[in-house]
C-alpha cells in the first residue's frame, strides 16, 4: 500500500493549469448556457441537471434551498433511534419473528427501526382480497404490531414512498370488486406520531402507477393495467402538501420497475397486453428528468420484455429477465453492458429485485441470488433447505432494510395459508467494510512453483509450521493469508479476548481505537502501546473493557484486546510475539492460554482468502480456514460439505465459497511436511 | 386473479415494489464547522469570493490533479475545476463548505463532460501523456485499466485522502460499495503496476 500512495504522491509533480481567472469570467457570464452538470442557481428550484447526479447534490440542494427559504412545516416527531441490523444479525441468512400476515403487493418501508407494511393481499392460493391495515415490525424489540386505522380502502400495489418520515401512499388497486377497481387517493403515515393523514387530491386518474421517491417527491407515471395504459403522470412533493403535473412520457411500459437513479427515473420493462404480448421485441427503458420535466429514451437492451426487474446498485441500472440474462445501463455513459447470466433455470415466475446500499438480491420461483457492488457475478444464496422451496407453494416478499434484505415468506395449499416465516439476508460477510475506512492489507506470503503445482509454506500463529500444495491455477497466495488466534483467556470459559493481527506495521488503527494517540505505553518497549478501544468495537464485540494492547512486529502490527486495564502488565509480560517467515506467531505462558478447539472457531488459524476467523468481520468469499491439531491422525472428519482434513490427519480444512471453489480446493489442495510446535 | 398479478406459471405472483429511495442524508456537521473554522482562524468575516479563492489557492491544484486522474484528460480537468468554481462564485454564501463543494461539483461535472463527449472507459480514451513523469505515466495507464467507479473511488481514498463516505456521497454510492471498490482497485493497480508493461 505504501507503495501505491508513493505513485499517488508522484502525481503531485504535474502542474496544473491556472484556473481561477477562467471560473471568475464564467461566473461573470449570468446567462451562461445550462452545462451538461450545472448545479441549480439559487433562485431557480429546479432548472436543467445534467446527465450524470448524485444523491448529495439533491441534498444540497436542499440546504441550499433553506437557506432562504425556511421549512413551514412543524418539525418532526422525534423517530426512534435506527438499527443496525447488519451489525446485529450473523452474516448470510437468519431468522426473524414472522408477520401476522405476508402481504404481497403492500406498501413498505425500512424506516430506520421498523419496516412498515401496510396493504396488500395475502396469497393463499385462490384469494387475493386486498387489505386496509397493517403492520410494523419494530427491530430494536423484535416485535410486530399493527397500524393504526388509515383512511384509505384496502388495496395493493399502490405507489408508495418512505420520505423519512413518514410513508406515502397512493392509488392502487382493489383486487377487481368495483366498477372501477383503482384508487386516486392517498394518505400519509407518521412512523413517530402514529397518525395518517389524506393527501390532496392528484391531478390523475386512478390507477396502480409506477412511482420513485426523489428524496423530495413521489413520482408516479403510467399505469401497470395492461387494457388501459397511460403515459402521464405527477409529483406529490410533502414539504408543500402540493401535486404537480409531469410531462407526458414517449413510450407505454405496463410491466416492470421503476428505479431513481438520483437523478432521473427510469422506468424500465415493456408494455404488454392480456396474453403476455409485448409491444417490443425487447425490454424498454424511458427516463424522466424532473430537473427539466423532460423524457428520454434508453438504447436498447437485450432483455426479454416478457419478464424483467430492475434495481438501482452503485451507480447502475442492474436489470435481470426471466431467461436469465442481465445487463447493467450506467446512466452517466448512457449505454448498457452485459452481465453473466444469472444462476437460475427458466421458469414462469416473474423476477423481482430489492437493493442495499451494497448488493442487490434478487428472487425468482422461490430462489434467491445476490450481485454485489463492484462485482459483475451472481451467486446463489439459496433459503434452501431451511424452506424447502422446492415444496409448494412459498411466496416470497423482499425488502431491503438499510444494509439488510428482510424476506417474509408464506406457504399454502388446499386449506389457505399455512405457514408464515420472516428471514433477514445479511451481505456483511462479503463486502470488506466492517470496518469502515480501514482496508486491511492482504497478505501474500511467499511461494514456489513445482511444475503444475504451487507450494506454500505457511506458519500458524501458534507456531506449527505447514506446506500447503495446490494446483497453479487455484492461486491461492494471492487471495491472501490471514493469521487469527481466536482467544487468549485467563478464566475458562469467560472471559474471552481477540488478538488481531494486521498486516502492516503501520496500519492506521482509526476504526479500533478511540482517538489519535495511545493512552499509555509500555516502559520498557515505546513500541508497545495502551490504545483505548473504538465504541464500535467495543459494542460489536461486546466487550466489557474497552482497551488495546499493541504490539510492534517488523511486519505485523498486533492488537490484543485488555480483560481489564489493570492487566496490561500481566498481558504484555505473559505473550510473546515473533515473526517466522513473514508470519506472525503467539505464545503464551504465566496463567495466560490460547484457546484451543477444532475447526475454524477455535485455536490458531490461518485463513486463505477473505475471510478472518471472526465472523462479524469475515468475507466469506473464497475462504479455506486452516487450523492445525483440528483432526484426529488418521480420522477421516468430513462433516460437511467443505470440511475436510488435510494431510497428515492433523490439519482441519472448512472451506467457503461458491461451490467450484469448495470442490477445487477438497480435490486440489494438500498440506504435507506438517510440524506441530 | 388479474393478468398484472399473474405469474405466468404454478408459482404464485410476488408483485414487489421497488424498495423507496432513502431519504438524503444530512449534511454533516463537518461541513457546517468548515465554514466557521474558516472565518473564526481569519479572525474576521470574509466575502464568498475571498474565501473560495482561498479554497482555490489551497485546493485546485490537487483537485485538479484528481481530475486528471479519474478521468484521463486535461481538457476535461481543467473545464471541471474552472467550472466548480464558477458555480460556486455564481451560488456564493449558499454554499456552505465550499471545499467540499466545488470537489464535489468538479467530479460531477467531468463525469458530465465525458458523457457529453460520447466517451466510454478504457485507455484508448486516454489522453498521451507526453512530458509527464514517469512514475505519473504508469499511474495514469493503469487507472485507465479500472472501471469507471474503482478509478474514481481510489482516486479520492488515495490521492484526496477521502473516507469512504464522503466518496460515497460524491458518486452516488454507498459507503460499503466504495469499500469494495477501493479494495479491489488497489489490487488490481498492484498487479498493474508490478507488471512492467503496463
Amino acid at each position: 500500500m505504501s507503495e501505491l500512495k508513493e505513485r499517488f504522491r508522484a502525481v503531485d509533480e504535474v502542474d496544473p493549469p491556472e484556473l481561477w481567472a477562467e471560473a471568475r469570467r464564467r461566473a461573470a457570464t449570468p446567462e451562461a448556457p445550462p452545462r451538461a452538470a450545472e448545479w441549480p442557481p439559487g433562485a431557480a428550484r429546479r432548472v436543467a441537471v445534467g446527465a450524470v447526479a448524485f444523491a448529495v447534490f439533491a441534498v444540497s440542494v436542499v440546504f441550499a434551498w433553506d437557506l432562504a427559504n425556511p421549512d413551514p412545516r412543524p418539525a418532526p416527531n422525534p423517530t426512534p433511534a435506527a438499527v443496525d441490523l447488519a451489525a446485529e444479525l450473523p452474516e448470510g441468512w437468519s431468522e426473524l419473528p414472522a408477520p401476522p400476515e405476508d402481504r404481497s403487493g403492500a406498501a413498505t418501508a425500512w424506516t430506520g427501526s421498523r419496516l412498515l407494511v401496510w396493504g396488500g393481499y395475502e396469497f393463499d392460493g385462490s384469494n387475493e382480497d386486498p387489505r386496509a391495515n397493517g403492520f410494523a415490525f419494530d427491530a430494536a424489540i423484535r416485535r410486530w404490531s399493527e397500524l393504526p386505522t388509515s383512511p384509505l380502502e384496502g388495496r395493493s400495489d399502490p405507489a408508495f414512498a418512505w420520505t423519512g418520515s413518514e410513508l406515502l401512499i397512493w392509488g392502487g388497486w382493489d383486487g377487481g370488486f368495483r366498477d372501477r377497481p383503482y384508487f386516486s387517493d392517498g394518505a400519509a403515515y407518521d412512523s413517530a406520531a402514529r397518525t395518517w393523514r389524506k393527501l390532496p387530491p392528484a391531478p390523475l386518474a386512478a390507477r396502480s402507477p409506477f412511482s420513485v421517491w426523489t428524496g423530495e417527491e413521489l413520482i408516479i407515471w403510467g399505469s401497470t393495467e395492461r387494457a388501459n395504459r397511460m403515459r402521464d403522470g405527477a409529483a406529490y412533493d410533502p414539504a408543500t402538501d402540493t401535486w404537480r403535473r409531469i410531462a407526458d412520457a414517449p413510450a407505454d411500459v405496463t410491466d416492470g420497475s421503476a428505479v431513481w437513479t438520483g437523478e432521473e427515473m427510469i422506468v424500465f420493462g415493456a408494455a404488454l397486453d392480456g396474453n403476455n404480448r409485448a409491444d417490443t421485441p425487447t425490454a424498454i427503458g424511458i427516463a424522466y428528468d424532473p430537473a427539466s420535466d423532460t423524457w428520454r429514451e434508453l438504447p436498447a437492451s437485450d432483455l426479454s420484455p416478457q419478464a424483467v426487474t430492475a434495481s438501482w446498485l452503485d451507480g447502475e441500472m442492474i436489470a435481470w429477465d426471466y431467461d436469465q440474462a442481465s445487463a447493467a445501463y450506467d446512466p452517466a455513459i448512457d449505454s448498457w453492458r452485459s452481465l453473466p447470466d444469472t444462476p437460475l433455470d427458466f421458469s414462469e415466475c416473474r423476477p423481482t429485485s430489492v437493493a442495499t446500499g451494497r448488493v442487490l438480491l434478487g428472487e425468482f420461483c422461490g430462489e434467491t441470488i445476490l450481485l454485489e457492488a463492484g462485482e459483475d457475478r451472481w451467486r446463489d444464496v439459496p433459503l434452501d433447505p431451511v424452506l424447502s422451496v422446492a415444496d409448494c407453494c412459498w411466496v416470497l416478499q423482499p425488502v431491503a432494510a438499510g444494509d439488510v434484505v428482510l424476506v417474509s415468506v408464506h406457504r399454502y395449499g388446499s386449506v389457505g395459508v399455512q405457514e408464515r416465516r420472516m428471514f433477514a439476508f445479511n451481505p456483511v460477510g462479503i463486502a470488506p467494510d466492517r470496518t469502515g475506512d480501514v482496508e486491511p492489507e492482504p497478505f501474500v506470503p511467499d511461494v514456489s512453483r513445482d511444475g503444475a503445482s504451487t507450494r506454500m509454506p505457511v506458519v500458524f500463529p501458534d507456531g506449527s509450521e505447514a506446506l500447503v500444495v495446490y494446483p497453479n491455477e487455484l492461486d491461492l497466495a494471492s487471495l491472501g493469508v490471514q493469521p487469527a488466534v481466536s482467544y487468549v483467556w485467563t478464566d475458562d470459559p469467560a472471559p474471552r479476548y481477540p488478538i488481531l493481527f494486521l498486516h502492516d506495521p503501520d496500519a492506521k488503527l482509526t476504526d479500533y481505537v478511540h482517538g489519535a494517540e495511545p493512552v499509555g505505553s509500555i516502559p520498557a518497549s515505546q513500541s508497545t502501546l495502551v490504545w483505548e478501544m473504538s465504541e464500535h468495537w467495543r459494542t460489536t464485540r461486546q466487550l466489557p473493557e474497552g482497551h488495546w494492547l499493541s504490539f510492534q512486529l517488523p511486519s505485523w502490527r498486533v492488537l490484543v484486546a485488555l480483560p481489564r486495564i489493570d492487566v496490561v502488565d500481566d498481558v504484555n509480560s505473559s505473550l510473546r510475539f515473533d515473526e517466522v517467515k513473514g508470519f506472525p506467531s503467539v505464545e503464551a505462558t504465566e496463567g495466560l492460554a490460547l484457546a484451543k478447539g477444532f475447526g475454524e472457531s477455535e485455536g490458531s488459524t490461518l485463513s486463505i482468502g477473505d475471510g478472518t476467523a471472526d465472523p462479524s468481520t469475515s468475507r466469506l468469499d473464497s475462504t479455506i480456514f486452516l487450523s492445525p491439531d483440528g483432526c484426529a491422525p488418521g480420522s477421516d472428519i468430513s462433516v460437511g460439505y467443505g470440511s475436510n482434513c488435510l494431510a497428515d490427519g492433523n490439519v482441519f480444512a472448512s472451506i467457503y465459497g461458491k461451490r467450484a471453489f469448495v470442490s477445487d480446493v477438497v480435490d486440489g489442495v494438500r498440506v504435507v511436511n506438517f510440524r506441530p510446535t | 386473479m388479474d393478468a398484472k398479478h399473474r405469474t405466468r406459471g404454478s408459482y404464485p405472483p410476488a408483485s414487489v415494489k421497488e424498495p423507496v429511495a432513502l431519504p438524503p442524508c444530512p449534511i454533516d456537521v463537518h461541513d457546517e464547522v468548515v465554514e466557521a473554522d474558516v472565518e473564526r482562524d481569519r479572525g474576521e468575516p470574509v466575502g464568498a469570493e475571498e474565501r473560495l479563492e482561498r479554497v482555490y489557492r489551497e485546493q485546485a491544484d490537487r483537485l485538479w490533479r484528481a481530475v486528471l486522474l479519474a478521468f484521463g484528460s486535461r481538457d476535461v480537468a481543467d473545464d471541471a475545476v474552472a467550472e466548480a468554481f464558477a458555480q460556486a462564485l455564481r451560488r456564493g454564501r449558499a454554499v456552505r463548505d465550499p471545499a467540499a463543494w466545488v470537489w464535489r461539483a468538479a467530479f460531477r461535472i467531468a463525469a458530465g463532460e465525458l458523457k457529453e463527449r460520447g466517451r466510454v472507459e478504457g485507455s484508448e480514451n486516454r489522453e498521451p501523456v507526453v512530458g509527464m513523469p514517469e512514475p505519473f505515466v504508469d499511474l495514469w495507464r493503469a487507472l485507465a485499466l479500472l472501471p469507471r467507479m474503482q478509478r474514481s473511488s481510489v482516486v479520492l481514498a488515495d490521492y484526496a485522502g477521502w473516507s469512504h463516505r464522503e466518496i460515497a456521497k460524491a458518486l452516488g454510492s454507498s459507503a460499503s460499495a466504495v469499500g469494495v471498490h477501493v479494495h479491489r482497485a488497489r489490487k488490481r493497480l498492484r498487479e498493474l503496476l508490478e507488471d512492467e508493461d503496463v
